[in-house]
């Protein structure tokens, strides 16, 4: 009998402990912190240095490739400086993807941020090349603008996300 | 170094077999049957998954689980014997590795299960991270998030997988679409897995004795229906929860996750799994002595097929003969034979076996060690306690002080039956043969096979002229030492009982062919 009882008192806590350890509770901060999330897709811009043909270099050509201008260039890199009530967060210099870093450049960013009202100020700016040519163009359609400002008081709320994007040419700001 | 952890993995769990046989029968220890309770885990999870899966919409993924965990009647407890079921799984597979761990039955033709296993762990994981997202709650969110990271810093998408979760656009339903799939897809490999998993042995048992059965499904039944699983709020990429719900057994390395660098979780994941891939080849031993495989003596030899059918893992076959005579040959292969010795007692003409542990072998040991000391003495000194050594040691220690003579064997499945006539015939007054839980032998199937040789005929038969009465086979549970050595002060008192056996001085145990005398000193 109390062998029985035991074996069901032990069956009990073995269950017990399975359901705890099954639904344990995990504290992952305290309940003011808040995040400050900088998500967006950008095409960077593309930096040509040009130059006209000469009559003589067209001549050499075959017929049908005979342009007046060549081009040859990559694409731009930008900025991205973070700044929390005047306090610079963080700083990088991005580049597109892929090997020839042609593609779309990904942001994907989250610093932590105290509950209140907080001053967040965002650039997102192309790097100008130091040995730029004067006969030069900037070609892509649909690219990010070559500046792109954020600077606004945000109200962040506890526990919550300030989620920074980019769209129709511009920042947007979205709060839960 | 790895024998010793061995050691302290079998004292563990000899701990725990104790505990466990205090307040049950050890018929239903679930220690010893924690591989064939993952398997029957596997088949439950299969069967309420396929409810689950009928309710859930990879277009509204909280909502729909949040309204199946709603639902008073089939879905909630569905769900929590789903869930429960995933948490008993993990722990039955570990359970099972650490035991054939710590019964050193991990290397050498045990390799592949061995790797297999530590596979199927692997994938269950991997399953159970995938069921978590699913559910969409702030804890599924959590791991959704941490595997994009982990993902991300692979150089295999140049957009990062976690952007899907910022939050600047809806969740796509392509995501838990493809999770889905891989949820479902992985229990397809794992039924892969459990087949090469088991494929080397012979007759593998699959599913746990019924009332165990029985006893797993009602327990979760009953823990569902009283202690809900538990599921968070709905996932918000906008808010951060302070606390969630943390699934111990599948996601205990969560909160280290998230605490350290990407590559420090797949370094640390990496290293893990080499560690328990490398187990076969740290833990492999010599293959002489101990671990020499079975040979066969051709010469012997009758072709009479038993050993084919008893070796535990298959690694016998019936060959042509090249020497001219009529039948067939057996022939063991090295790669495959774990030198558990079985083969050796299910040989009448006593022509297969490890070296030094051949019928004739045992034969030569029982009577150069045992028969001199049966001679004399009273009926019960002259019981002879044959006990595996893998047994309880406090028994066999025991056997010592009730006064029987201790024969250990490395398994009793190995024990010839000549060897239990020839002792009987020459001067013991019983035989007690004491050995492991069946589902805990290490050589898979001697309880078994030791049985059916001695009481129902199995080759190599235990021969009719002897007196059954004088011969007792038992278990001897972890733990249970007192009943044990009850059990045998019974048979010994019934020994008694009985007239004293006639010595016969010449026993020709010469059964079915020539014997050939091993060498003297092996
Ligand atoms: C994940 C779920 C697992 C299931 C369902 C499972 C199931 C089984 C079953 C049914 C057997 C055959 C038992 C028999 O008939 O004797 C077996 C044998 C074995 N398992 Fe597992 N197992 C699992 C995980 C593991 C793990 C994690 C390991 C070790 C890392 C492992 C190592 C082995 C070994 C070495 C054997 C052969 C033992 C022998 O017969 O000597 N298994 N398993
Ligand atoms: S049991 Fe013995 S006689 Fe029979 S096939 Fe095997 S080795 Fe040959
Ligand atoms: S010792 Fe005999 S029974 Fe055991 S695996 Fe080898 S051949 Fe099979």
């Amino acid at each position: 009998m109390i062998r029985r009882l035991a074996l069901g008192l032990v069956v009990a806590l073995v269950a017990w402990l399975l359901a705890a350890s099954s639904g344990a509770t995990v504290t992952w901060h305290g309940d003011e912190a808040a995040l400050l999330r900088l998500s967006w897709v950008a095409r960077p811009e593309r930096i040509e240095e040009c130059r006209s043909r000469t009559d003589a270099e067209l001549a050499e050509q075959p017929a049908h490739m005979r342009q007046a201008r060549e081009c040859r260039g990559g694409s731009a890199s930008y900025r991205l400086a973070v700044t929390i009530d005047g306090e610079p967060i963080a700083e990088d210099v991005l580049e597109g993807g892929g090997l020839r870093k042609d593609r779309a450049i990904f942001v994907l960013q989250e610093h932590p941020l105290q509950p209140g009202a907080r001053r967040v100020q965002i650039r997102f700016s192309r790097v100008e090349p130091s040995d730029r040519p004067v006969d030069s163009a900037d070609v892509r359609r649909g690219a990010v603008p070559r500046s792109l400002v954020l600077d606004t008081v945000v109200q962040v709320p506890a526990a919550g996300v300030v989620l920074v994007s980019f769209g129709d040419s511009a920042f947007i700001l979205k709060l839960p | 170094m790895i024998a010793r952890v061995e050691r302290g993995v079998r004292r563990l769990l000899r701990l725990l077999d104790c505990a466990v046989h205090r307040l049950s029968d050890w018929r239903f220890n679930p220690l010893h049957q924690s591989g064939t309770i993952a398997a029957y885990l596997l088949l439950v999870l299969s069967v309420t998954g396929l409810y689950l899966i009928v309710f859930y919409r990879v277009g509204s993924p909280s909502e729909s689980v949040q309204r199946i965990a709603a639902d008073p009647w089939l879905g909630g407890w569905m769900r929590g014997v789903h869930r429960y079921a995933t948490d008993v799984f993990l722990l039955a597979a570990v359970v099972h590795g650490f035991r054939v761990f710590g019964q050193a039955r991990s290397w050498g033709p045990r390799a592949r299960a061995w790797v297999t296993g530590v596979v199927l762990v692997g994938v269950g994981l991997a399953c159970a991270w995938t069921g978590f997202v699913m559910a969409w709650d702030t804890f599924g969110q959590r791991l959704a998030i941490v595997g994009a990271r982990l993902f991300d810093v692979l150089p295999v998408l140049s957009e990062p997988v976690a952007r899907i979760f910022a939050g600047d656009r809806a969740m796509p339903s392509a995501f838990f679409f493809l999770n889905l799939f891989v949820h479902i897809g992985l229990p397809l490999l794992m039924g892969i897995g459990l087949w090469l998993h088991v494929s080397k042995v012979a007759r593998p048992v699959l599913l746990p004795p019924r009332r165990l059965q029985w006893a797993v499904s009602a327990g979760l039944v009953i823990l569902a229906v009283v202690i809900p699983a538990p599921l968070g709020p709905a996932a918000d990429p906008l808010r951060l929860p302070a606390a969630t719900v943390l699934n111990l057994s599948s996601a205990w390395w969560l909160p280290l996750a998230e605490r350290s660098s990407p590559w420090l979780v797949w370094g640390a994941a990496a290293m893990l799994t080499l560690l328990a891939i490398a187990v076969p080849w740290l833990a492999r031993r010599s293959r002489s002595e101990t671990f020499a495989p079975s040979v066969v003596d051709p010469r012997l030899c009758t072709g009479c097929d038993q050993c084919t059918q008893d070796c535990p893992w298959g690694a016998i076959t019936m060959v042509p003969r090249t020497d001219g005579r009529p039948t067939l040959v057996a022939l063991v292969d090295p790669a495959l034979c774990v030198s558990c010795g079985i083969c050796a007692a299910s040989c009448a003409p006593m022509g297969v076996g490890p070296e030094g542990r051949t019928g004739r072998h045992q034969l030569f040991r029982a009577r150069t060690e045992l028969l001199p000391q049966l001679r004399e003495g009273t009926v019960d000194s002259r019981i002879v306690a044959v006990c595996c050594s893998q047994t309880d040691a406090m028994v066999r220690k025991h056997f010592g002080s009730v006064g029987a003579r201790l024969h250990e064997v490395p398994c009793i499945g190995t024990l010839h039956t000549s060897v239990v006539e020839l002792l009987l015939r020459q001067g013991a007054s019983g035989v007690f043969i004491a050995g492991c839980p069946p589902r805990d032998c290490a050589a898979r199937e001697g309880p078994k096979w030791t049985e059916l040789r001695l009481f129902h005929d199995r080759e190599a038969e235990l021969q009719e002229r002897v007196d059954r009465r004088r011969v007792h086979l038992t278990v001897a549970p972890a733990g249970l030492a007192g009943e044990t050595l009850a059990e045998y002060a019974n048979f010994r008192d019934a020994v008694r009982a009985l007239e004293g056996p006639e010595v016969e001085d010449d026993v020709d145990i010469r059964l079915l062919c020539e014997p050939l005398e091993p060498e003297a000193g092996t």
